[in-house]
């Protein structure tokens, strides 16, 4: 009888333990999320329209200045030509051309609503800031660009030639003080209009009035209205976003996914906490009938 | 439990394998140096699309994986009440200790900031919904866990004699006995938890691993290719520490370690294709590029591992679950690799492949590891051996 | 020259200088001040297209130059007198000026056959060269012949044609020469190194002796046709739609992009053209290395362009990773190790020695 109910508790944990494994088959529900991570009011972006833009660049110069980033040469050694969002290079407009069309896009940090890199660092050095800007903390990273993996954008770059490298992005100017005043430099900089500064439900409500007023113009999406849990900054354009270089994303954040699944199983702790007590039990049970048995034949 | 009869190997340390073995080491060395005076980008090609290459996954990831042993014969012989494997977990407790060592100094040199990796103990830093966070600490707990676990064969040691010491080590050594249970349940938990969080770590990743390994049950995979891979490493460390195989009687024990091996990576076969079936990305398979290539080579792995041990007569050949095992480890830390690096599809036209001195670190932390172990055995009373 | 075309001159020397406008009037009182410093001006191997050149200057005119700034001692073009009577104004000019006069050399120095291609008055160029640079205060040498060979010196040199500097050089001579090439130079570049002379002394030269504020840019970078090249609109034929709607000659053979010069910005003549702005390309008449050895129409190498980037990224990443072979290797090398040291220690496995069934 002993070797019975032995084996029945075991059987037992061992079915505990696979359905708290098996947990993460119950699909987590993107709406739980809204609850958790979705945009809210004082919560400030930026809208940029590539249909306005002309590629002059005074954006990229104003953040570079702002933010005191060295210039980025090209091969000659001459011009400052950034190929791509460096550490030195914080905000970047590329160009996208083909036989019939073209369109200018600005690229920088999406401050997504719902951030893989807030959710993924495991010292709280990416920061969700009430303002909605995303920003990093030199003090709490340790330098293990799980940011850079999560990021569906690609945004957080690393400084990989420096012995006390920093990982550095777009941060809306929250460090340069210019976020304080209510602006950002790129923006005020832009003499076409293309980027606005906002708050974030504003931004909104501007790209679908002109979504409505101008129909041939844009595309009828609004790229970063949802994708990936929704971002602080949005975009309009005329061409596709997929030949803008943005990947084709859910309506929900990754994290969201990580989330449920880490929360679901390690939920205040119980599960692990009742797995432990009862394997101790059984190892318990096991090493005093081991001993008693090497005593037995004695 | 019978406490296992073990002692020192004896014999010279510096043979001509550890020899060898040292001066990989100590070229690895050479080029960590050059990594803390001038910083990752001098030594390695990781670059921002791709930062996470050969030293995060193959000596933190894929080194914590392999060293599963300890885990599995703990639960083998504590939760399931195999005495029989008793002799196994000394052996795969030291490989684990190593493993995890190394694991956790490997990340010492991979972070950047690697001076702000002491905010893991620091509350204020802690960001509960972060795998990484909850990794890591696993990870530092179960190194300390381990070290318990090993202490009493490193105190064994120093048993002999009257001294004041031996006194005090004994009372050490028999509280250690008594608590056991408590420690060893930390080392079947504490791995569940990170070695299935080293799964969950690419949730987060979303789309950029590609679906041929990308799915919400990536945790479990992870834990049971494991698992699996515990026993291989468990079975080959035996094999080539020790002659006793050659009895009829512990190759069967052998035999069952290799079955328990079979079936889990059975059942992870099963979960990875049933997964790759279900969500289309069978498809994927097929066409004919590095993803491909990299999936089938797994595929293949696995299926020569179980393979090597289909049956219980195929089981009884030292040969078979030798390279069934070598297979099954191979497998699994392919899978890691395809998941983190070969899969990992941030953007088009971005590639990553380990420099020189990059991958001298990461061989060069192996070696090291390797002469350590074996310096340990050879010291220190691990390896089993029959009173005859 | 009235007061008013004096201050003309002093702006126009100033704007060519690149000085601020501020520093006109201490130009003016500098100008006034100085006493007019005397200029001996050779003419050797040469079609005096710079003396034409600057007979054309129009702010301010070559009269106001030579009877109120300077004080020309000796020019053939220019003086009524011939024969021994200018020999005679020479030779008291150089006794009278010793050591303080500027000797304005226009033309090349034929150096082969004993310098016979190229005599005057009896006396060889190099000959009249050895005996006029020894006492002058600095030379300048005006157009592409005398500060390189120009034309004359064009393949296969028959004449051995060479400049100044090359034949002050042979003649070990030491004096400091201010080339001011072109074919033909324009003209305010002289007079504002004239200018810049009086005030300052000798402007800053490039490495080939020649005022880095008319030569230091390409003219390239200053050209206004520029953009079209940017934007890749290029006139493929001499007439053709391009021709006429002035895009960039760059593939007719335009040598803007190897020439250093500012005729974009200052022109010639009243109306300041120049040769691209009317739609012919440059030939790089100027530069040493181009104007007269280059084919006219032979597309130029870039100077310090080897090729503008493009100026927008695209928006997916540019591939540029390459595999070292090195670490190829190794891996290899690694994964082959282990694999061949398992196989090894497999077949080395001895089977159970109370097993008596062969599989």
């Amino acid at each position: 009888m002993k070797n019975e109910s032995r084996r029945q508790f075991v059987k037992t944990m061992a079915a505990a333990g696979a359905g708290l494994l098996a947990a993460p088959l119950v699909p987590v529900q993107p709406a739980a999320a809204n609850a958790i991570r979705e945009r809210r009011d004082p919560e400030v972006g930026m809208l940029y329209d590539a249909t306005k833009c002309i590629g002059c660049r005074a954006c990229e110069v104003a953040c570079k200045q702002a933010n005191q980033k060295p210039t980025e040469y090209d091969a000659a050694g001459i011009w400052d030509a950034p190929k791509d969002l460096s550490a030195k290079t914080l905000t970047l407009v590329k160009l996208y051309k083909d036989e019939t069309e073209h369109s200018f896009v600005k690229r920088q940090c999406m401050h997504c609503v719902d951030p893989a890199c807030v959710s993924g660092c495991p010292t709280s050095a990416m920061i969700k800031q009430p303002n909605g800007a995303v920003t990093w903390d030199a003090k709490a990273c340790v330098g293990c660009r799980y940011c850079q993996m999560g990021c569906p954008f690609n945004i957080p770059k690393y400084e990989f030639d420096s012995a006390y490298g920093r990982i550095v992005k777009c941060d809306l100017c929250s460090a340069n003080g210019l976020l304080a005043q209510g602006c950002t430099a790129c923006s005020q900089a832009c003499p076409a209009g293309a980027i606005l500064f906002g708050r974030q439900k504003g931004l909104l409500q501007i790209a679908r009035q002109r979504i409505q007023a101008n129909p041939g113009r844009y595309q009828e999406k609004i790229f970063g209205e949802f994708d990936s849990g929704g971002t602080g900054v949005i975009y309009l354009s005329g061409v596709s976003f997929d030949k803008l270089g943005f990947p084709d994303l859910p309506e929900y954040s990754a994290a969201r996914i990580s989330e449920g699944i880490q929360h679901t199983i390690y939920n205040n702790m119980i599960a692990p906490i009742l797995i432990y007590f009862g394997l101790a039990f059984v190892a318990f049970r096991n090493i005093r009938m081991a001993h008693k048995q090497k005593e037995e034949p004695k | 439990m019978s406490h296992v009869d073990a002692k020192p190997l004896g014999g010279k340390i510096f043979t001509k394998p550890v020899i060898l073995l040292l001066i990989g080491a100590s070229v690895g060395i050479y080029f960590l140096t050059v990594r803390y005076a001038h910083g990752i980008g001098a030594v390695s090609n990781l670059s921002d699309y791709m930062p996470w290459g050969i030293w995060k996954v193959l000596n933190v990831i894929v080194g914590a994986a392999l060293v599963c042993g300890g885990y599995a014969c703990a639960f083998t012989v504590y939760l399931f009440n195999q005495g029989r494997y008793h002799r196994y977990v000394r052996p795969a407790l030291l490989l684990s200790l190593l493993g995890y060592s190394f694991a956790g100094f490997s990340l010492f040199y991979d972070v950047g900031r690697y001076w702000g990796l002491f905010n893991f103990l620091i509350p204020k830093y802690w960001q509960g919904n972060s795998v990484l966070f909850e990794v890591g600490l696993c990870v530092m707990t179960y190194i300390c866990v381990l070290t318990l676990e090993i202490a009493p064969a490193i105190i064994e040691k120093f048993l002999k004699g009257d001294g004041r010491l031996a006194q005090m080590l004994y009372m050490l050594y028999r509280l250690l006995d008594r608590f056991l249970f408590l420690i060893i349940s930390f080392g079947i938990l504490l791995p569940t938890m990170h070695q299935s969080g080293l799964g969950g770590l690419a949730v987060v990743m979303g789309q950029k691993i590609s679906p041929l390994w990308q799915t919400p049950l990536i945790s479990l995979h992870h834990l049971i290719s494991c698992i699996a891979m515990g026993y291989g490493c468990v079975i080959v460390t035996e094999l080539m520490i020790s002659k006793d195989y050659q009895e009829k009687s512990h190759m069967a024990i052998l035999s069952k370690l290799a079955k328990a091996m079979r079936t889990f990576m059975f059942v992870f076969l099963v979960l990875r294709l049933s997964e790759v079936l279900r969500t289309g990305a069978i498809l994927q398979a097929f066409a004919a590029d590095l993803d491909s290539l990299a999936f089938w080579t797994e595929m293949l792995l696995i299926g020569g591992g179980i393979y090597m041990a289909r049956n219980a007569d195929a089981r009884m050949v030292p040969k078979n679950i030798f390279l069934g095992s070598c297979l099954t480890m191979a497998a699994g830390s392919l899978y890691r690799i395809n998941v983190y690096i070969i899969g990992f599809h941030p953007a088009p036209n971005v590639s990553y492949f380990p420099s020189v001195p990059e991958l001298s670190i990461s061989l060069g932390m192996i070696c090291l590891q390797l002469a350590l172990f074996i310096t340990i055995i050879k010291t220190f009373p691990i390896v089993a051996y029959e009173r005859r | 020259m009235n007061r008013r075309d004096f201050l003309k001159l002093s702006a126009k020397a100033a704007a060519v200088l690149g000085l601020s406008p501020v520093l006109v009037p201490e130009l003016c009182r500098a100008l006034e001040k100085k006493e007019k410093p005397a200029v001996i001006w050779l003419h050797f191997q040469e079609c005096t297209g710079c003396t034409e050149s600057l007979l054309r200057s129009t702010e301010p005119e070559v009269t106001e130059l030579i009877l109120d700034i300077i004080s020309l001692e000796y020019h053939e073009t220019l003086f009524a007198a011939a024969g021994h009577q200018i020999e005679a104004s020479m030779a008291q000019a150089l006794e009278r000026y010793k050591g303080k006069y500027v000797l304005v050399v226009e033309g090349a120095i034929p150096t082969k056959a004993n310098g016979q291609y190229c005599t005057i008055g009896g006396h060889s160029a190099v000959e009249i060269l050895n005996k006029t640079a020894r006492d002058a205060a600095a030379l300048i040498a005006l157009g592409s012949c005398a500060a390189w060979g120009g034309i004359a010196s064009a393949a296969p040199n028959p004449t051995g044609a060479q400049g100044v500097i090359q034949t002050l050089a042979d003649l070990s001579i030491d004096k400091p020469v201010i080339n001011i090439p072109g074919c033909p130079p324009n003209p305010h570049n002289f007079l504002s190194t004239v200018v810049h002379y009086l005030m300052y002394g000798v402007p800053a030269l490039d490495t080939e002796n020649r005022p880095k504020f008319a030569y230091g840019t390409l003219i390239h970078d200053q050209c206004e046709r520029r953009g079209h090249f940017d934007s890749g609109r290029f006139a493929e034929a001499f007439g053709d739609e391009g021709h006429r709607k002035g895009y960039c000659l760059y593939k007719l053979g335009c040598k803007g992009p190897s020439t250093y010069g500012n005729c974009p910005e200052q022109g010639f003549n009243a109306e300041r053209k120049w040769p691209v702005s009317i739609g012919h390309p440059c030939f790089g008449c100027i530069e040493s290395k181009v104007g007269f050895r280059k084919p006219m129409f032979a597309v130029s190498d870039m100077v310090t362009v080897a090729n503008p980037p493009q100026q927008y990224p695209g928006p997916l990443p540019a591939d540029d990773h390459s595999i070292s072979p090195l670490a190829t290797g190794l891996v290899g090398l690694a994964t082959g190790a282990v694999a061949v040291a398992a196989v090894n220690k497999a077949k080395n496995l001895k089977r159970s020695k109370d097993n008596a069934d062969e599989k």
